[in-house]
């Protein structure tokens, strides 16, 4: 249901997994890993790819790195705006994309996860990741 | 400002007058390229349009040093595309990167906060399964904010003390011990007023039990490094030592071209290693501006 999710909403093909192994963890995290586990106490099982409780919510790590193989509801910013994104900033704008989750984009670089409703864009980027970025 | 009792400690073993002068200035500045998202010649591009000087290690070159402290500044830090790294920390996983790139089950033993996993990751290109294991439960948050940022998703985080691992049977262990961390006294002066030779017994004791498991922990004719950021030799050749009076162990010799690397010693006050043990590498941060390191390579 996830990779299906992001093959409908990003056009990320489901096929591009096929190596891994999609893993459910508490509290509705989903998680993208190696084929076998094999082993008990596992504290996390590869890269965490979504959360999804009432509704699917792609996370930032994963968009970062596969962002480019989407193709579409992408949201490309200006420098400026790639700028406040970063710094945790919500943002209004002038958007060609379905509302709903939307992967930010600057410069051919994917910056992460927004949701994008009625002209604004709500920063989904976790607190851990905000920072000030002086060169981009 | 060093403490005498480390000074006298070392004078000796040492044996270069720049060691001491150079543990009290500043570390420069170092970052890895991180090829699950990037690569070294997209790096270099991006750094030369920002204006900022990086010089790419001879002997490594997904490794850079730059004298700007605002690496951390950039987009590329932000993107997880580089990863600011200890120069001397790269080494373990490079000296087997070849076994890593072929490797189907690995063991990162003591991994937060996680530079060596991420970079071992990177190495096996995503593909096969390492397990990344800390006994530390503070220092796990770290590993996977570090290993989530890089992409990494071939990585299983577990929280186990190493010397209780499961039995299995692991192509590479890279076991980076807990250790007094003499080597990283220029990135954290701090360590000089907490110094005390105690401290290295304690640890010294624990690094023989962790060094015997993660043997047994290798396959036939699997490869395994042992690490330290520290000098104590109670901590290195005295731990490689106490290995090959428990196994049958290979120590390899380790080369890295552009890089200078000092032999293990097989003395020290009074104790006797075995010669092996000069197959060890000792790296001093006089020889090429880093932190002190020992890193030795293991055969089963």
């Amino acid at each position: 249901m996830i990779l299906e999710y992001f093959e409908d909403r990003f056009g990320i093909p489901k096929a591009h997994f096929s190596e891994y192994q999609l893993y459910q963890g508490h509290k509705g995290k989903y998680y993208l890993g190696p084929k076998t586990i094999d082993r008990p106490q596992v504290i996390s099982p590869g890269l965490l790819i979504a959360r999804a409780e009432k509704q699917v919510k792609p996370t930032s790590n994963f968009l970062q790195l596969f962002g480019h193989l989407a193709t579409k509801n992408i949201l490309e910013l200006s420098k400026p705006d790639a700028k406040r994104y970063i710094e945790g900033y919500d943002l209004r704008i002038e958007a060609n994309a379905d509302p709903g989750y939307v992967i930010v984009s600057y410069s051919g670089n994917f910056l992460g996860c927004a949701f994008l409703k009625d002209g604004l864009m709500t920063n989904n980027l976790p607190k851990a990741k905000r920072q000030q970025v002086k060169y981009l | 400002m060093i403490p005498d009792a480390f000074k006298k400690r070392y004078s000796e073993l040492a044996d270069d007058s720049g060691f001491f002068a150079c543990l009290e200035t500043i570390l420069p500045k170092s970052f890895r390229t991180n090829t699950i998202k990037s690569s070294s010649l997209e790096i270099r591009e991006r750094f030369a349009g920002y204006g900022i000087a990086i010089k790419q290690m001879p002997w490594y070159g997904d490794a850079f040093v730059s004298q700007t402290p605002e690496i951390g500044a950039t987009l590329e830090h932000f993107l997880g595309k580089i990863y600011i790294q200890e120069l001397v920390s790269m080494i373990p996983a490079l000296v087997v990167k070849k076994e890593l790139e072929n490797a189907s089950l690995v063991l990162d033993a003591c991994a937060a906060p996680g530079s060596k996993t991420t970079q071992i990751a990177a190495m096996m290109k995503n593909r096969g399964r390492l397990i990344a294991n800390d006994l530390s439960y503070s220092r796990i948050k770290a590993l996977q904010f570090n290993l989530q940022k890089a992409g990494a998703l071939n990585t299983i985080i577990t929280n186990q003390d190493l010397r209780f691992f499961p039995n299995q049977q692991y192509d590479v262990v890279i076991l980076d011990a807990p250790c007094s961390s003499e080597g990283i006294m220029r990135k954290n002066d701090k360590l000089f007023r907490t110094w005390n030779e105690k401290k290295i017994y304690g640890h010294s004791r624990l690094q023989k039990q962790l060094i015997v498991k993660a043997f047994d922990l290798l396959r036939e004719g699997g490869v395994m490094t042992y690490s330290t950021c520290t000098f104590a030799p109670e901590e290195n050749e005295e731990v490689v030592g106490h290995l090959l009076s428990e196994r049958n162990a290979k120590i390899e010799k380790i080369q890295l071209p552009g890089f200078k690397l000092s032999k293990g010693t097989t003395e020290w006050r009074k104790n006797q290693y075995p010669p092996e043990v000069e197959n060890c590498v000792r790296i001093w941060p006089q020889h090429n501006d880093t932190g002190g390191f020992f890193v030795a390579m293991v055969v089963k």
